[in-house]
């Protein structure tokens, strides 16, 4: 008989257990939150391409006004440049007059700025309160503590990084055509060494991930 | 309309409830899954949170069969770690990923025991149907997909108790759980052994 309650204590135990814990932990490093995408058109002719151009700056989209920050720049067109040639492709200087390259490459970055404030009600559910008439905001002069604050507010920051590949040989219409785009999302925290060697990674990634390009 | 099904229900419980006997069990027990089929594709894990309750009554007829409700709570997860996901259109995205999936399930049940119910050991059977909620939910990076919605569920089991008293029994079954697919959540399929207490208690 004993044993049989303490198994039911037990399973009750679990229950109230299993509920607190029914997601998983959040990642452990700034690093888990990074995200690369890449697509293509499916019927853009990549063995074709043979030449590319790279501009040599980085295009920084400012919708919330501000200056940009090209501290990244050199690490994303390096890194770029490297897996492209890895690609067998060769990087023109110019692309004008005679010197047409296959595809134009277009890097643009943007940054976004996330705000978020949680209210912690800790009283709500007391069905006492308000009615205590001597709070807020402390258990009265002397007493030297006051509730617990009620909302916290965090930030984070965010940078996306857009790579096209496109083709102004065959545009038409005033629109570019995209053969291809690989897109780089995540947090913008922590040392820019810690970012750029992210950056880096990811910009692999999204070549790793597309094996189409490759002639 | 849902005055007549009210209606309806009651007059079915009040005479279906004069076909029962005055023995009712409730039961508590703990379960690890293993998901199967297209589920095993979404989270290949086995699962070791899963909780399920009950309540039953036997029939006046046959107190053998016992008939009652049923909750269960399912909870699968698979952290699958840096992780390529093909999209529908050919491209693919890259990230830390992790699965996983809450399921609430609360079935009509019929168990029939296979020996009379006080028996030190009895063996037993299970069938139950009902709906389930599920939310399905894909993290990836700062991103979320998620897909959550109501299912058929159908659920069998197969076990035996053994009652050290008449009372009180402990139980080890085997299970299974169907949920077909609907909406955008992945049909779900879900084997697992279940470890329980049941008690009886006469009216």
């Amino acid at each position: 008989m004993k044993l049989l309650e303490r198994t039911t204590v037990a399973l009750v135990v679990l229950l109230i257990i299993a509920f607190g814990a029914c997601t998983p932990a959040s990642p452990d490093y700034i690093s888990d939150y990074d995200v690369v995408y890449t697509n293509y058109e499916k019927s853009y002719n990549f063995s074709a391409v043979n030449t590319y151009f790279l501009p040599d700056s980085v295009v920084h989209n400012l919708t919330g006004g501000g200056t940009a920050d090209h501290k990244f720049d050199e690490a994303i067109l390096t890194q770029l440049e490297t897996s492209l040639n890895a690609l067998g492709w060769t990087r023109l200087p110019t692309n004008s007059g005679s010197t047409k390259a296959d595809i134009v490459v277009l890097p643009t970055v943007s940054e976004q700025m996330y705000g978020s404030c949680a209210a912690y009600c800790w009283y709500c559910d007391w069905g006492w309160y308000p009615g205590w008439g001597y709070y807020p905001p402390t258990w009265g002069p002397g007493w030297g503590w006051g509730y617990p604050p009620d909302i916290i507010c965090s930030s984070y920051n965010t940078g996306t990084l857009v790579v096209a590949f496109t083709d102004p040989n065959i545009a038409a219409n005033n629109e570019l055509p995209v053969a291809w785009i690989g897109i780089l999302n995540g947090l913008l925290e922590g040392s820019d060494a810690n970012i750029s060697a992210r950056i880096t990674k990811n910009i692999q990634q999204m070549f790793v991930q597309s094996p189409y390009l490759k002639n | 309309m849902k005055k007549y099904r009210i209606i309806l229900v009651m007059a079915f419980i009040f005479v279906f409830s004069s076909h029962l006997h005055a023995q009712q069990y409730g039961e508590l027990a703990y379960q690890v899954s293993f998901p199967l089929g297209d589920f095993k594709e979404f989270v290949s894990k086995p699962s070791f949170a899963g909780i399920s309750a009950g309540y039953r009554v036997a029939l006046k007829s046959n107190p053998q069969l016992t008939i009652g409700g049923n909750f269960n709570w399912y909870y699968l997860s698979d952290k699958l770690g840096y992780h390529t996901t093909p999209t529908n259109d050919g491209g693919s995205y890259s990230g830390t990923t992790t699965r996983f999936t809450n399921i609430y399930s609360l079935l009509a049940i019929a168990q029939y025991d296979f020996s009379p119910s006080t028996d030190t050991w009895v063996p037993f059977m299970k069938v139950g149907f009902g709906a389930d909620y599920q939310s399905q939910r894909t993290d990836i990076g700062l991103y979320a997909f998620k897909n959550d919605g109501i299912q058929f569920a159908a659920h069998t089991e197969i076990g035996f108790r053994f009652n050290p008293d008449p009372m009180n029994g402990i139980f080890l079954a085997f299970t299974y759980d169907a949920m077909p697919k609907a909406g955008n959540l992945v049909s779900t399929s879900i084997v697992g052994i279940k470890l329980g207490v049941s008690r009886l208690s006469i009216k």
